[in-house]
C-alpha cells in the first residue's frame, strides 16, 4: 500500500442553488482506514461525499483519489447512498440488487455471468444474507436493506468505500454485523469512509475522523480530533456568519472565486 | 359470428394483427421504463406533442406516406422533449409545467396544420384523422413493414442498454458514481419513448398512445415482482390488447382502434387490481376472511378456557357459552382436536385447554406490557389486547416473556397461566 491519501480534499467550496453549504474544505484521508466523516444534521456530509464521487461540481477546489482524478480510478471506488434514496418497490428481488454491482458501465449488451453471480453470492454471504437472496426487496427491514446496499458494494470489488449513513434505522444486531464487517474490509486493507451523526458511537468506530459543520472543523486521528473544544465547535450552533454570507451570495448571484482564479 | 370468418380471409387481416400485436409489445417494453422512472406525463407530453410532425409529414410527402411520416414524426419527438427540457432548465418551472406548456402548444399547431391537410386535396387526406385515434384495419403491408423496422431498432437498442436503464431507474446516485452516463442514458431513453410513440400512430393513434405506455407496465407490476417479469409480462398484455383491438377494428371499420385497445386495458387493470397475486383485493378479502376466521375460533376456545378457569368444569352445554359459535368455529374445533363433542355438549380437551391458556396468556402479557413499557392506564390496555392476543406468535410471545421477565399477574392481578 503506498502512502498516496486514499482522498485528497482541496480547498472544496459547494453550493445549491448559488448558496455555499460547504466551506474550503480540506484534508487528506489516509489508505486502509475506517474513516467517519462526523457532524449535525445539515452539516454537509452527504455533499461532501456527493462532491467526492463527482455527483457535484465544485464551486472551486477539487479531489484526488488515490492520487489521481476521479475518472482514471472509478472502478476502485464504491458509493452506497443513503437507503431513503431509493424507491424499494422496484420490481427487483435482493439478488438482482446485488448484481447491479456488477454492471459495467461501459458495455453495450452486456449481459450477467456466472463469474458475476458468483461474487454476488459471496458478497451475500459475507453480510450474512444469502438466505434472502430471492426475497422481494421491499420485504426486508431497514438493516437487511442496508445490508443489501452493502452486498452490492461489496460486489464492485473496489479498494475505497464510501457509505451515507449505514447506521440509520439499523437494529443493534444489524449494526454489529455490518460494524465488523466494515472492520473485516479494512483489515484486508480496503479503506472506508463512512458518514455519520452519532457523536458517541463514532469515537468507537472510528480510527480516523473529519469533523465537519458547513466548514471544516478537524480532521485526523480519532483521539485528536475528539477534544471537547473541537466538539463544541462542531455541534454547539452553527455559525451564523457563514451562513447569513451564503444567503448574500445565493441572492446576489456571487461568485465564490474571483475572475480567473484557479485552484491548483 | 360467421361474418368473423370473412375477415380472417381478407388479404390485409393477419398481416395487420401481427404487426400491430409486434408494434404494441415493443411500445410497452419502453413504457415499462418510463414507468419505473415516474416518467408517465412523458409518454403522453410526446405522443401529443408530435402530431405537427405528422401532419407537416403528411403535406411534405404529399400523401400518406408512413416513412415520411414517421420521419416527421421522430424529428418533431425529439423537438417536443428537448423543448421540454430547455424550458425547465431555463425556468423554475417544474417539469411537469413545462410539459403541459409544451404539450398544449405543440397539439394546438399540429390541429392547425391538419386542418390544413384536410383542406388541400390532397389524396387521401381524409385518412389524416386515423394518426388521432389510430385505424388498424386501414394499415397496408407497406405501412406495416416500415413501423416494424423502426421497431426492431428500438428493440435492438432497449437490449443494448438494459442494464444501464435498469440500474438508472433504481438509484440514479449510484449509477452515476458507478460511471454510468445517465443523461446519456437519459437521452436515449427520451428518443426510446418518441419511436415508440410514433410506431403506434397509426395502429392506436397518437391521442391514446400514452395508455399503451404507461398501462400494460401498470398491469405488469400487480403481477410481477422482478424487472424481467414485469417486462415480458406487460409486452404480452399490450400484444393481447392491440390483437383485439385490430379483430374489432376489421368487424367494424368505422370505429377507431384506439379507444378500444384502451378501453381493453383498462378492463385488464380493473381484473387485475381484482385477482393479481400480489395487490390485489381478492386476496386482501381472502385475508381478512381468514384473519376473521382465526379471530372467531380462538375466540371461542378463550371463553371455554375462562369458563374452565372460574369454575374447573371441562364440560359445557352449548347454550352457556355467550356468543354462539358458528358451525364452522365448531367444526375446526372439532377437527382439531380442542373439543369434542356429542349434540349439544361440549368437551374441552387437553389441546383445547393448551391453545385457550397461551391465547389468555397472549393477552394478559400483552396487557401487563401496555402498562409497563407504554405507561398506559390499566383500564385503557384490554381493547389492543382483544386484538394481538391473536397476533402474537411464539416468537413475540417468548420476547414478552422476556421483557416482562416472566410475570406472574397481569395489570388487572389475574394470573398470567404457564403451561404446568
Ligand atoms: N438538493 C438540495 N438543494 C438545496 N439545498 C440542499 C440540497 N441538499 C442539501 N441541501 C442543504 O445543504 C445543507 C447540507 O446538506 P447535507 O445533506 O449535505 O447535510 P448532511 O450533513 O448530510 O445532513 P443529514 O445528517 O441530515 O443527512 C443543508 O442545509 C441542506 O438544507
Ligand atoms: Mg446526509
Amino acid at each position: 500500500m503506498s502512502n498516496v491519501p486514499a482522498i485528497d480534499i482541496h480547498n472544496l467550496t459547494a453550493s445549491y442553488e448559488r448558496k455555499p453549504v460547504l466551506w474550503e474544505i480540506d484534508c487528506q484521508f489516509p489508505q486502509g482506514k475506517l474513516i467517519g466523516i462526523v457532524g449535525p444534521n445539515g452539516s454537509g456530509k452527504t455533499t461532501l461525499l456527493k462532491n467526492i464521487m463527482g455527483l457535484m461540481k465544485p464551486d472551486s477546489g477539487y479531489v484526488k483519489i488515490f492520487g489521481d482524478k476521479l475518472n482514471k480510478v472509478r472502478h476502485r471506488v464504491s458509493y452506497v447512498p443513503q437507503r431513503e434514496s431509493v424507491d424499494w418497490d422496484f420490481p427487483a428481488d435482493v439478488m438482482d440488487v446485488v448484481l447491479m454491482g456488477r454492471y459495467n458501465p461501459k458495455k453495450l449488451f452486456s449481459r450477467v455471468t456466472q463469474e458475476d453471480r458468483d461474487i454476488a453470492i459471496e458478497a451475500l454471504k459475507r453480510v450474512n444474507m444469502l438466505e434472502f437472496s430471492k426475497r422481494h426487496i421491499s420485504q426486508l427491514s431497514g438493516g437487511q436493506q442496508q445490508r443489501v446496499f452493502i452486498a452490492r458494494s461489496l460486489a464492485q470489488q473496489a479498494d475505497l468505500y464510501l457509505m451515507d449513513e449505514p447506521f440509520v434505522g439499523v437494529d443493534a444486531a444489524s449494526e454489529d454485523a455490518i460494524l465488523s464487517l466494515l472492520t473485516d474490509m479494512k483489515n484486508n486493507g480496503k479503506t472506508v469512509v463512512i458518514v455519520h451523526h452519532d457523536l458517541q458511537t463514532a469515537y468507537e468506530y472510528f480510527d480516523y475522523i473529519a469533523l465537519l459543520n458547513t466548514r471544516l472543523v478537524a480532521c485526523g486521528p480519532t483521539e485528536e480530533v475528539f477534544t471537547s473544544e473541537l466538539l463544541q465547535e462542531a455541534y454547539g450552533g452553527r455559525l451564523t456568519v457563514l451562513s447569513r454570507i451564503g444567503e448574500l451570495i445565493a441572492k446576489k448571484d456571487f461568485p465564490v472565486r474571483e475572475k480567473g482564479q484557479k485552484d491548483n | 359470428m360467421a361474418s368473423l370468418w370473412t375477415y380472417f380471409n381478407h388479404p390485409n387481416f393477419w398481416w395487420v394483427l401481427a404487426g400491430t400485436t409486434f408494434l404494441s409489445a415493443i411500445s410497452a417494453l419502453v413504457g415499462t421504463f418510463t414507468y419505473l422512472q415516474r416518467k408517465s406525463l412523458m409518454g403522453d407530453a410526446i405522443a401529443h406533442g408530435i402530431l405537427p410532425g405528422v401532419a407537416g409529414g403528411f403535406l411534405i410527402a404529399g400523401e400518406k406516406n408512413a416513412l415520411v411520416i414517421m420521419i416527421g414524426a421522430i424529428v418533431w419527438g425529439v423537438l417536443t422533449v428537448s423543448s421540454i427540457e430547455w424550458i425547465s432548465r431555463k425556468t423554475h418551472l417544474r417539469s411537469s409545467t413545462a410539459m403541459a406548456v409544451v404539450l398544449s402548444a405543440f397539439f394546438g399547431l399540429g390541429m392547425m396544420l391538419l386542418t390544413v391537410v384536410q383542406t388541400s386535396g390532397l389524396p387521401d387526406a381524409s385518412g389524416i384523422n386515423s394518426f388521432l385515434f389510430g385505424q388498424a384495419a386501414s394499415m397496408l403491408p407497406e405501412d406495416l413493414m416500415v413501423y416494424s423496422v423502426f421497431a426492431v431498432v428500438v428493440a435492438f437498442v432497449l437490449a443494448a442498454v438494459y442494464p444501464h436503464l435498469t440500474i438508472i431507474s433504481f438509484d440514479r446516485a449510484t449509477a452515476e458514481s458507478n460511471g454510468f452516463n445517465v443523461r446519456r442514458v437519459d437521452a436515449v431513453l427520451s428518443i426510446l419513448v418518441v419511436a415508440a410513440t410514433a410506431i403506434g400512430i397509426q395502429s392506436i393513434g397518437l391521442i391514446l398512445m400514452a395508455a399503451l405506455l404507461i398501462t400494460p407496465a401498470a398491469i405488469a407490476r400487480m403481477w410481477n415482482s422482478r424487472l424481467i417479469g414485469m417486462l415480458i409480462f406487460s409486452g404480452g398484455i399490450a400484444a393481447l390488447a392491440a390483437g383485439m383491438g385490430s379483430v374489432i377494428s376489421f368487424t367494424a371499420p368505422a370505429m377507431p382502434t384506439g379507444p378500444w385497445i384502451v378501453l381493453i386495458l383498462f378492463a385488464f387493470t380493473l381484473i387485475s387490481m381484482v385477482i393479481s397475486p400480489q395487490r390485489g383485493l381478492l386476496k386482501r378479502y381472502r385475508q381478512q376472511k381468514k384473519n376473521q376466521d382465526i379471530i372467531l375460533r380462538e375466540n371461542f376456545i378463550k371463553r371455554l378456557y375462562h369458563q374452565w378457569e372460574r369454575s374447573g368444569q371441562t364440560a359445557f352445554h352449548l347454550s352457556d357459552i355467550e356468543d354462539t359459535p358458528s358451525k364452522r368455529t365448531l367444526r375446526y374445533a372439532v377437527n382439531n382436536d380442542w373439543i369434542q363433542l356429542a349434540g349439544n355438549s361440549i368437551h374441552l380437551s387437553e389441546k383445547g385447554m393448551r391453545e385457550g391458556r397461551r391465547i389468555t396468556r397472549a393477552h394478559r402479557l400483552w396487557e401487563l406490557y401496555l402498562s409497563k413499557a407504554l405507561r398506559m392506564r390499566d383500564d385503557h390496555v384490554h381493547p389492543s389486547a382483544e386484538v394481538m392476543e391473536h397476533l402474537i406468535g411464539d416468537d413475540l410471545e417468548k420476547e414478552l416473556l422476556r421483557a416482562l421477565d416472566y410475570p406472574l399477574t397481569d395489570p388487572h392481578q389475574r394470573d398470567i397461566p404457564y403451561e404446568p
